[in-house]
């Protein structure tokens, strides 16, 4: 009986074969209409025959030929909407914005950490110029002698730049990723750059020593911003471990991931042009009023990206 | 019944797929090649940019910072570029790299389907998690703690990896010759007049009848009637049948009486 079940099937299954190895090379583009319908009818069918294989003739080899046959084809039909380069376009465009407002307040819990331990440092160092030390050591002797140290990318600003590009996107991509700790790594690496900044600015200002903000501050709206993204993309994945909601702590971790992620696809580019700033732009011997001049304009171009109105036609995220 | 841990999914048409999930030694194993491959696409790039740094001297007359600046960025961001070897290689070849294609694994949504290049993205930049703190610690813990061998970016993603059986699993012809050959070999018939209430029978218990009766020819000839009566007594007792010698026929007649209860095979 199963042989008789078996001989009336197999020409559907080599049929379905056939055109699944079509199917793989040209992923079901080179179909006519007529074959992607015949392809679909023929998957059903095989599905239903994998099912009383499995429950009726039990023959292992059988089942373990039809399971294979059927997964292939289910993968072939199944597929997610393939992200090309209009996926890519609409992703920077609309749904990057429309995420970030959505997301905000983890960036700005972010910022919020890195704003205190930079006051607090700042507010240290003022007190007392040997506090730097504890986390720059020989600082103190440059500002106080007023040495410009970021002179030297002037040396090779190309090699500079690539470096400070690669540098802080890992430190974005650490923070992100550290944030899978219940947040904590995120946590870090923000007061760890808050102590920096803050304690660094503070020595500046006490010692007038103005080259170096004037240095920072036009690069410093791109880098910055993108920083407290990624380490508010890290709490975002860290606060499912903490807070997962209606969900379990898996699911939670796989829905804020996914997002978590393409705020940090947000941050590249951001990163990729303040480091050519900084190379290029900040330590460059021109009179400061073009330095402020970037700041503000990548603070607006800021400002009009993440205010972009969501135009997508439906929600993809 | 597994030997294999499995990940089972339904479709639409609800019908249960099997996928092997792939074994923690051979991913180690995968990713040590990729690895060794990015090691030496490193190298040969280190090479290459050299020759192109000497070939513009000679033109220009001085060493170009710009290919030096790549040569820095290559080694400077090393992890970024380990990430961006595994994510494009797993969204062109759907899941695969190429040690992935080696060790005949392929990355998959925990639905069935083929991954994307978010979820590409996302497993391998938590790799630098996985990784921590040296050859993959992080990542073997969890795919020792998880059911379905998870690394943390698997988690994250959504993703599982699984065996490719597409060379494993037998060809067409092959299923119909061992099945007839199977057929050939049974001894009973329907003119028994046992009658045996199959229905009590537990799904393993069924298994562990079929899987006597197509290894039973591989067996030893010392252990073949051993097995077959510690298959054979327990169900004869849970039947209430007469004890008999001949437990393979036994066998074979549970199997039929079984099988013959079938409802769908015939349109």
């Amino acid at each position: 009986m199963g042989r008789d079940f078996i001989d009336r099937r197999q020409s559907n299954w080599q049929r379905l074969e056939e055109m699944l190895s079509l199917a793989v090379r040209g992923q079901l583009r080179i179909l006519h209409r007529e074959q992607v319908r015949e392809f679909g009818r023929l998957y059903q069918r095989t599905a239903a025959d994998f099912a009383i294989a499995r429950q009726e003739i039990r023959d292992t080899r059988l089942v373990n030929y039809l399971n294979n046959l059927v997964g292939r084809s289910h993968g072939a039909i199944y597929r997610s909407k393939s992200s090309g380069f209009k996926g890519f376009w609409e992703f920077y465009r609309y749904s990057g914005p429309a995420l970030f407002r959505e997301t905000w307040r983890y960036t700005f819990a972010a910022f919020a950490i890195f704003m205190i331990l930079s006051l607090f440092s700042g507010f240290w160092v003022y007190q007392d110029d040997n506090f730097v030390n504890q986390f720059a050591p020989g600082m103190l002797d440059l500002v106080k002698n007023k040495k410009n140290w970021t002179d030297r990318i002037n040396t090779d600003n190309p090699t500079m730049s690539s470096m400070i590009v690669t540098n802080n996107a890992r430190v974005a991509v650490y923070s992100f990723a550290t944030g899978i700790f219940a947040g904590l790594g995120a946590l870090f690496f923000m007061a760890l750059n808050g102590l920096h900044i803050g304690g660094i600015t503070a020595l500046c200002i006490k010692y007038k020593f103005w080259p170096i903000l004037i240095f920072m501050c036009g690069h410093g709206v791109f880098e910055l911003t993108a920083i407290f993204i990624a380490g508010g993309a890290g709490l975002l994945m860290g606060g499912a471990m903490v807070v997962p909601g209606n969900l379990t702590r898996g699911e939670a971790l796989i829905e804020r991931g996914i997002k978590a992620v393409k705020l940090m696809l947000i941050c590249l580019p951001m990163l990729l042009f303040a480091g050519i700033i900084e190379g290029f732009v900040s330590p460059a011997h021109i009179a400061p009023v073009y330095k402020y001049a970037v700041s503000t304009a990548t603070a607006l171009i800021l400002i009009f990206y993440f205010s972009t109105p969501d135009r997508r036609e439906k929600p993809t995220v | 019944m597994q030997l294999d841990n499995e990940l089972i999914i339904e479709t639409p048409e609800h019908v249960q797929l099997r996928f092997a999930l792939a074994s923690v030694g051979t991913r180690f194993l995968a990713a040590l090649i990729d690895h060794l491959l990015q090691l030496a696409g490193l190298i040969v790039a280190s090479v290459l940019l050299y020759f192109i740094s000497d070939l513009v001297k000679s033109f220009t007359g001085s060493y170009s910072k710009w290919v030096f600046a790549i040569w820095v960025t290559l080694v400077a961001g090393l992890i970024l570029f380990v990430i961006g070897y595994f994510t494009v290689f797993e969204t062109l070849w759907s899941g695969q790299t190429p040690g992935k294609r080696w060790m005949k694994l392929r990355v998959i949504r925990d639905d069935g389907r083929a991954i994307s290049f978010f979820e590409a993205f996302v497993r391998n930049v938590l790799r630098v998690i996985d990784l921590l703190p040296s050859a993959y610690a992080v990542g073997v813990v969890t795919m020792v703690l998880s059911n379905e061998s998870r690394r943390l970016g698997d988690y994250v993603a959504g993703t599982v990896v699984v065996k490719e059986r597409a060379s494993e699993a037998p060809t067409l012809f092959e299923v119909l010759e061992h099945h007839d050959h199977e057929i050939r070999t049974r001894t009973a018939n329907a003119q028994s007049s046992l009658r045996l209430d199959v229905r009590q029978l537990t799904n393993d218990e069924i298994t562990a009848v079929e899987t006597f009766l197509i290894r039973r020819a591989e067996l030893p000839a010392q252990t073949r009637p051993l097995t077959a009566a510690r298959i054979a007594v327990p169900l004869m007792q849970k039947l209430a049948v007469p004890p008999m010698a001949n437990y393979e026929w036994f066998l074979e007649e549970v199997d039929r009486q079984y099988k013959a209860k079938a409802k769908y095979l015939v349109d």
